[in-house]
């Protein structure tokens, strides 16, 4: 008996400290189980956004060699940008056909072209001597009332990267959320054979994008591509549209082939917020003589405004991640100056070996990517929010 | 009388009104099922047409662009030709192999690692926790393409403190799946009422163990080839396991290394944590420290002292390695910086949070360890999270096109995706071939789709729900 009273006696005494302990054996657990994840994501995400940073206020070349820090040169060529009227176009006849020293001249093609040089002497002398002219560059010439204006920038290609992922957004976002909608609506019916109609809309998303540009590239071949053919037995003409090759048209091939293979995942996201929708509010509104379309619009659209904004900002946060397409259609001849984007721009920037320049750009890519998360976090009410 | 006509009259009416509600309904069915069937054409005919074409021969491709034949499979021309010529112009088994070992590992070490990660966040009190959970869930909104040039460089130049370090990891895991295996191969016997004597019933799980193990030892092999190391150790491995077996020589000892490390630097830090402990609380000058505090000198002690073995292992891997520190032409290089993914690790611990915490009380209760209450309690509970985050990852490994195009150089490591280009190369007709590569890459990944497509859709309706 005196055994047992010693051992509880024992067992009383330990039990703060195994209470103190188990704070410490949890603390144990937590970093062998969790540890692996942490270190891993702090070497591979958060230390290579830090040094992101830092790189992008250098100069440093190709991989391996120190660069110096250069403040923030990089950004400021990536920013500038100027807006400026072109010097006066003497008379057609005048013109020169090739370009001799500076200022206009007659392209081969016969179009009318600027020479960016010199520019004192063509009559921008005050602000090219206090602005640096001679770094710039033209990303767009247009003409209102027989003047000229151009935007002028260190660094077009940017400028044009950063115009073409908006006109992808502007154009590929309201598209793709709407035929997604519509695809759910159709798919949610209670009709026979609805899962068969699923499937189908939702395997693009399945296909690995870089080798299905491959066959769209291949559709969108000019003398024996797909498309072209089909247009041609519909109109009953002969097209030769070069989708890929022309600047006009690469971008809206692009952006066919986009929505072509994402559209399914957005439609099965529309498709689990309609299930949501609580069956008796359309029961209600049929029996109150709400039509198709006011039930649609009076409760189809605003119980899913989260899902709407969550899929409207996702996808805008996909569209400026848009790389693959356009570097499988850059490399079989897509003009980089009509369907470059940012990331695209650059990851060329950093296989050319300029690792600097490269880093800035991801930096403004980040900001732009940044801004519309913001965006998102503002729209979207917590709903579960963390603990 | 008059009555009578009327009511003869109204149901007339009403049967007319019923049968055009029903006409209209018909059509209205019909209507969608038309424009559903339009719409499904336009998704599939790409597909179609690939795959169609891709058992064609080249000429037929181009004169069949303006029949029905361009989708249907035409029983007279159907050929092999182009998978077998493109099959001769590039090695498409390596890239498919490199593909399979990036996707297969990638997916299964980041569901291990990522699942306990969120087990961690979510089940267990620890100083730091809310901190760490934070910090993730920021880290979800920043994609790859906005590190990808730092993380570029960072890979291109690495020390040999990190591979070490990495290593280390990959041992802890590799130790941590051998005794599941062991303890599994345990249960297994028990389960089947076989009792053997101590000895039999070792080797028998022993052998288990192995067996199954040695798959993944098998990538570990892969995971750390590189072209350009060639190792010194080659010297020194049985030849027969060269000749007979085709491993390269350091297969064995990186491997036993890889284990030994792990195992014994986590087993050295467990082991002053706890005498440290021990000798922290009957110190004078520490017993007045909170709890917390005395946890983090418990934690930053025992680094400290696990230390020194772990440098010891950096220099005899520099030694071996020699200047070759850059993992450029490596299957890690597209593995190791993915493993650990803030998305997945939230989508776990949305789930994790939402088992009862009486389930791993009573647990605790009956003594087990916080592993075990992951393994046997929160694993089984969430596996359909588990095949979730597997079809995500899956999706995303299988299509990654940037990252090995930056990383890899020639046809030796590059993925199926990347050694699409190759195919460009030269001035011969390849649509053909083309169409035969995206159609060997597309056909497995839609079957595998079509046999799970619940899960499918499953996984992207929650990866969107919660945003």
């Amino acid at each position: 008996v005196e055994n047992i009273l010693e051992n509880l006696k024992l067992t009383a005494k330990n039990i703060p400290q195994q209470f103190q302990n188990r704070q410490g054996r949890e603390l144990q657990a937590a970093l062998l189980l969790g540890g692996p994840a942490f270190i891993l994501l702090f070497i591979f995400m958060v230390w290579p956004f830090v040094k992101g940073i830092e790189l992008s206020r250098t100069n440093q070349l190709s991989t391996g060699q120190e660069g110096r820090n250069v403040g923030w040169t990089n950004f400021e060529r990536l920013v500038s940008i100027n807006f400026i009227t072109m010097p006066e176009v003497p008379p057609r006849d005048e013109l020169p056909e090739e370009f001799t020293r500076s200022g206009w001249y007659i392209g081969s093609d016969g179009d009318l072209q600027f020479r960016w040089r010199d520019l004192e002497s063509q009559g921008l002398g005050k602000w090219a001597s206090d602005n640096e002219a001679d770094q710039y560059n033209i990303v767009k010439m247009f003409e209102v009332s027989d003047t000229y204006y151009a935007i002028i920038a260190k660094d077009p290609l940017f400028w044009r990267a950063l115009f073409h992922n908006f006109y992808f957004v502007l154009l590929v976002v309201p598209i793709q959320t709407a035929l997604a909608l519509l695809l759910a609506i159709l798919v949610n019916q209670k009709l026979r054979g609805m899962n068969v109609y699923r499937t189908t809309y939702f395997s693009p998303v399945v296909t690995a994008m870089a080798v299905i540009t491959v066959v769209w590239i291949f559709m969108y071949n000019p003398s024996a591509g797909l498309i072209n053919k089909m247009l041609g037995v519909i109109t009953g003409q002969d097209i030769n549209q070069d989708w890929i090759k022309d600047p006009q048209s690469a971008m809206p091939a692009v952006m066919i082939l986009s929505i072509w293979q994402g559209v399914g995942f957005q439609m099965i996201i529309y498709l689990a917020g309609l299930q949501d929708i609580p069956e008796d509010l359309y029961e209600a509104a049929e029996m109150d003589g709400a039509g198709a379309f006011g039930r649609f619009r009076f409760i189809t659209l605003p119980m899913l405004k989260n899902t709407t904004i969550f899929v409207v900002l996702t996808t805008t946060i996909l569209a400026f991640r848009l790389f693959d397409q356009v570097q499988v259609m850059i490399a079989a001849g897509a003009p980089p100056d009509s369907v470059g984007t940012i990331v695209w721009y650059a990851i060329q920037t950093a296989q050319d070996g300029f690792i600097g320049k490269a880093a800035s750009i991801s930096i403004m890519f980040v900001i732009i990517v940044l801004l519309v998360s913001i965006l998102q976090r503002v729209f979207i009410k917590p709903e579960n929010a963390l603990d | 009388m008059t009555t009578h006509t009327l009511t003869e009259e109204q149901t007339l009416a009403a049967q007319r009104k019923a049968r055009i509600a029903l006409l209209r309904k018909i059509g209205s069915t019909l209507t969608t099922y038309g424009l559903m069937t339009i719409l499904a054409i336009l998704f599939l005919f790409p597909i179609v047409f690939m795959i169609v074409a891709a058992f064609k021969k080249e000429a037929n491709i181009r004169t069949d662009l303006t029949s029905l034949w361009a989708f249907v499979p035409n029983p007279d021309t159907v050929t092999l030709e182009n998978m077998q010529n493109m099959l001769d112009r590039i090695p498409f088994e390596q890239f498919a192999t490199t593909s399979i070992i990036i996707t297969f590992l990638s997916v299964i070490g980041g569901l291990f690692i990522n699942s306990m990660a969120a087990f961690s966040l979510a089940r267990l009190r620890w100083f730091g926790r809310s901190a760490i959970l934070y910090i993730i869930v920021s880290l979800v909104i920043i994609p790859l393409e906005a590190i990808a040039v730092p993380l570029m460089i960072q890979v291109s130049d690495v020390s040999p403190f990190l591979n070490v370090f990495l290593l280390a990891l990959l041992g802890g895991v590799m130790a941590l799946l051998w005794s599941i295996l062991w303890s599994a191969g345990d249960a297994i016997l028990n389960r089947y009422g076989v009792d053997l004597p101590k000895a039999a019933n070792y080797i028998v799980r022993g052998i288990f163990t192995l067996a199954l193990a040695f798959p993944i030892e098998l990538t570990v092999y892969y995971l750390f080839k590189q072209s350009t190391q060639e190792s010194a150790w080659r010297e020194i491995a049985p030849r027969w396991l060269m000749d007979n077996v085709g491993f390269t020589a350091d297969y064995p000892f990186m491997f036993v290394m890889t284990v030994t490390l792990g195992a014994a630097t986590i087993l050295l830090w467990r082991y002053s944590w706890e005498r440290l402990a021990e000798i922290v609380k009957t110190n004078q000058a520490t017993s007045n420290l909170s709890p917390a505090m005395k946890n983090i000198v418990h934690a930053v002690a025992a680094t400290i002292i696990a230390l020194p073995l772990e440098l010891l292992f950096v220099y005899l891997f520099s030694e071996m390695q020699g200047s070759v520190q850059s993992w450029f032409n490596t299957y890690h290089v597209m593995i190791v910086p993915f493993l650990a993914d803030p998305f997945s690790i939230f989508l776990f611990y949305q789930f994790f949070i939402g088992i009862p915490k009486d389930f791993d009380e009573a647990a605790t209760v009956d003594g087990a360890s916080h592993f075990r209450i992951y393994w046997d309690i929160a694993v089984p509970l969430t596996r359909p999270v588990f095949a979730t985050v597997a079809i995500l990852q899956f999706l995303r490994f299988w299509s990654f096109f940037m990252w090995p195009l930056l990383v890899t150089q020639g046809t030796e490591f590059a993925p199926l995706m990347v050694g699409m280009g190759f195919l460009r190369q030269g001035n011969e007709q390849t649509l053909g071939q083309e169409m035969g590569y995206a159609a060997l890459v597309t056909i497995p990944v839609l079957i595998f789709f079509l046999v799970f497509q619940g899960w499918f859709v499953r996984s992207v309706s929650s990866s969107g729900v919660k945003g």
